[in-house]
């Protein structure tokens, strides 16, 4: 197997990777060992009522995926191992735990049939996160080595710190910067003291590259209004912590306290974020943890999205936006929207520069989740190609794990459909949002869906992207 | 164990009454307890950047949190509302045990002050608010359609204790019939779990012998009646030792829990930050 790049080694990767697996009953635990108060609410209370059914991007693709039957597999197994009853009667008191292969197996095609996309959390008539179930799901599968080559591939690069050692990843950063620079001016990388830190990723370079260049450009322009700002010049993570997304926790609060200090000595006040995906409520909420843990202190900086900075200026009558008419949504990402409540500055924005800005029919809670989130849009063939010409090096799975990823594509079209066909209610031409899973998997959609359901020009895009042609500053 | 000290087990409703209620109300308070120390034991305050969120907003956020899955349940799963929230818990267990007029007598021999409940009783049928429409009691008004008169009005209509008990039947038995439907032909969108149907049917039975006894059914002989009401209390009791055992435990604390705790993680913790630049 030839070398991705430098010093790195896919076979040695993958070794790496092996090496970290634990047998089932060893996975088992570490997962309980995961529960707490919150977490016995979710598994105790519920009531199987089945209402968060259909809220679920994933229902339509069977029943057996509604986010009740999903969690119930964690309940399973806390009924077998942590109850008296469950000990003593079994599957009769509906305790079970995987033994085998073939068990774990099927267990991965529930939990990779998951975006965490929160919004049965917000339908359950008791406030149970089957989400986070679902994460304590992935963290016995990951444990025992049940994860996708994919997203295991890109979390060992990512932990390990090798991405900019990887060519391929490394021009893509590096043209996105020199692109941005040509185009909008210098770059201070690196600056003490600056009133914003960029918390920029690797994959918003060139997942959202537009979107990326325009956040460079905004930032600059608002130098006017005496605001600095910085950025890192290689950045410290693929898309941190991508941890999260399989549910090894460890290793998430490692690169996130490696990031928070890193950040720390560059000491600014905001730090913020143009990816409304899971790194923004993972940095806030999930991992805040972590940060403070690292630091030994509770951070001076706060993070917040470019949204909520831009939207503060604009109420503030700093900046203001050329008004259009352009036919424009806005959709917001779970993560931004239902996990951290950032609903209306995106919106206040969008308003300041189109007439033409229209919700679409699920919004703010009742969002409709594009379908690409929790890994699931990296989890595709063509993804996997594309991502193994990136690295230089075809990333092969097992014909076992490509039937696998046949089945998640095949119902992941059937939870992006139901996004397109919300869309398509107020045919949209631009679609803005904040994070690149989104803005994949929406194009996508239209490339799928989008002449049946007439909007085959719709376009989703990163916000910066829509709002930098327009910004002007309010000099007073 | 004889409460009072007075009477034998010679009956079921002797036995309900006076030698079961305090066990059971020891098997709930064990359970209850053990359930409350469990989640104080295991419970941590996560450190989080909380969100500036005023209280407008908040006090917004509580009222949505817990109307937001009735009105989801509504729009999306239309059978499900009108069987599981609106007639099984909204016109039927909660005023059925609450404000029932024979309920708020009993829970008013026990607490005292649930007698300001009073004015919101509940009749037993449109007609009567004594125990029975099918002896041979005249009704009150000469009218026999005419409504009872509580502070209710032409609601008693739907709010007596004759169509409740009859919603929380319906309801039971449709939920029952789906959820084994959906069993058998493998296709459920939620897990089976026997411990539903223990709890659905001790509903049942509860509702079936309180409705029962009303009526004085089978027959208006004294010691038939004891023992029906006798077997209203008794499942009663059985399924107040089940509650910290069971999915009934939302009623007494994991619903409350469950939703404050979500105002609290959505409306309180999270939101958009206040930026000072």
């Amino acid at each position: 197997m030839s070398a991705m790049g430098g010093d790195m080694d896919m076979s040695k990767m993958m070794e790496m990777l092996a090496s970290q697996r634990t047998d089932i009953k060893t996975a088992i635990k570490k997962m309980l060992s995961k529960i707490d108060a919150v977490t016995i609410h979710y598994i105790e209370d519920c009531l199987n009522c089945g209402i968060c059914a259909p809220s679920c991007p994933f229902y339509k693709a069977g029943p057996e995926f509604s986010p009740v039957n999903k969690a119930e597999q964690v309940r399973k197994i806390y009924r077998k191992e942590m109850t008296i009853i469950g000990k003593l009667l079994g599957s009769l008191a509906n305790a079970w735990e995987p033994k085998d292969d073939a068990d774990m197996k099927k267990l991965m095609d529930l939990a990779y049939a998951c975006t965490n996309c929160g919004h049965c959390y917000y339908t359950c008539t008791v406030g149970i996160h089957s989400g986070t179930m679902v994460g304590l799901l992935k963290t016995m599968l990951t444990a025992a080595g049940y994860v996708p080559t994919i997203l295991n591939l890109f979390e060992a690069i990512e932990v390990n710190n090798m991405h900019m050692k990887i060519p391929g990843l490394a021009k893509l950063w590096t043209d996105a910067i020199t692109e941005a620079q040509n185009k909008y001016g210098e770059i201070e990388f690196e600056k003490k003291g600056a009133d914003i830190f960029f918390m920029g990723w690797l994959t918003d370079a060139f997942m959202m590259k537009e979107g990326f260049i325009a956040t460079i450009g905004i930032l600059n322009k608002l130098k006017e209004l005496g605001i600095s700002w910085t950025m890192w010049k290689e950045p410290l993570a693929v898309r941190a912590p991508i941890s999260v997304v399989i549910g090894r926790g460890e290793n998430a609060a490692q690169v996130v306290g490696r990031i928070a200090k890193y950040i720390d000595e560059l000491k600014p006040k905001y730090v913020v974020l143009m990816d409304g995906g899971f790194p923004y409520p993972t940095f806030r909420f999930t991992m805040y943890g972590a940060i403070v843990k690292a630091l030994g202190k509770k951070p001076e900086w706060k993070i917040i999205h470019i949204t909520e900075l831009l939207a503060e200026l604009l109420r503030a009558g700093k900046i203001k936006f050329k008004k259009t008419n352009d036919p424009i949504t806005w959709h917001d990402p779970c993560q931004m929207g239902r996990h951290a409540r950032v609903f209306e500055a995106p919106r206040d924005l969008l308003k300041a520069a189109s007439v033409g800005y229209r919700d679409l029919p699920h919004n703010r809670e009742m969002n409709y989740c594009c379908g690409g989130g929790g890994g699931i849009g990296c989890m595709l063939k063509e993804v996997r190609l594309m991502m193994g010409q990136i690295v230089g090096q075809e990333i092969r799975i097992s014909p076992e794990e490509e039937e696998f990823e046949r089945r998640v594509e095949e119902r992941h079209k059937i939870a992006v459909r139901r996004k397109m066909e919300d869309i398509a209610k107020v045919k949209p031409k631009l679609i803005a949002t904040a994070c690149p899973a989104c803005i994949e998997t929406i194009n996508r959609g239209v490339k799928w869906f989008g002449e049946e359901l007439g909007i085959a020009d719709a376009k989703a895009i990163h916000i910066s992207e829509y709002l930098i042609d327009k910004l002007e500053i309010v000099k007073h | 164990m004889n409460v009072g000290g007075w009477g034998s087990p010679n009956d079921i409703f002797n036995f309900a009454v006076y030698y079961l209620l305090v066990p059971s109300i020891f098997i709930f308070s064990a359970g209850a307890t053990y359930r409350i120390v469990k989640l104080i034991v295991n419970a941590k305050l996560p450190r989080a950047q909380k969100g500036h969120n005023g209280w407008g907003e908040m006090l917004k956020g509580l009222i949505m949190t817990f109307l937001r899955p009735i009105i989801f349940s509504a729009k999306a799963k239309p059978d499900d509302f009108i069987a599981g929230i609106l007639l099984l818990h909204l016109v039927g267990v909660i005023p059925v045990l609450f404000l029932l007029g024979q309920h708020i007598s009993w829970w008013s021999y026990y607490f005292p002050a649930y007698k300001a409940l009073w004015i919101f009783s509940v009749p037993e049928s449109i007609t009567t608010s004594v125990l029975t429409v099918t002896s041979n009691v005249v009704p009150t008004s000469e009218m026999s359609f005419a409504f009872v008169n509580t502070i209710w009005g032409p609601l008693v209509v739907i709010l007596n204790g004759d169509l409740m008990s009859l919603f929380i039947l319906i309801a039971i038995g449709y939920k029952c019939a789906v959820r084994l439907t959906e069993t058998l032909m493998k296709h459920s969108h939620s897990p089976a779990r026997y411990g539903d149907y223990i709890a659905y049917l001790l509903l049942f039975l509860i509702v079936f012998f309180g409705y029962a006894a009303a009526r004085h059914w089978p027959s208006s002989d004294v010691a038939v009646y004891r023992n029906v009401l006798g077997l209203h209390v008794l499942f009663a009791e059985l399924l107040f030792m089940y509650i910290p055992f069971s999915k009934y435990w939302h009623f007494v604390f994991g619903y409350w829990y469950g939703k404050l705790h979500e105002w609290y993680d959505n409306d309180i913790k999270r939101g958009e930050m206040k930026v000072e630049l």
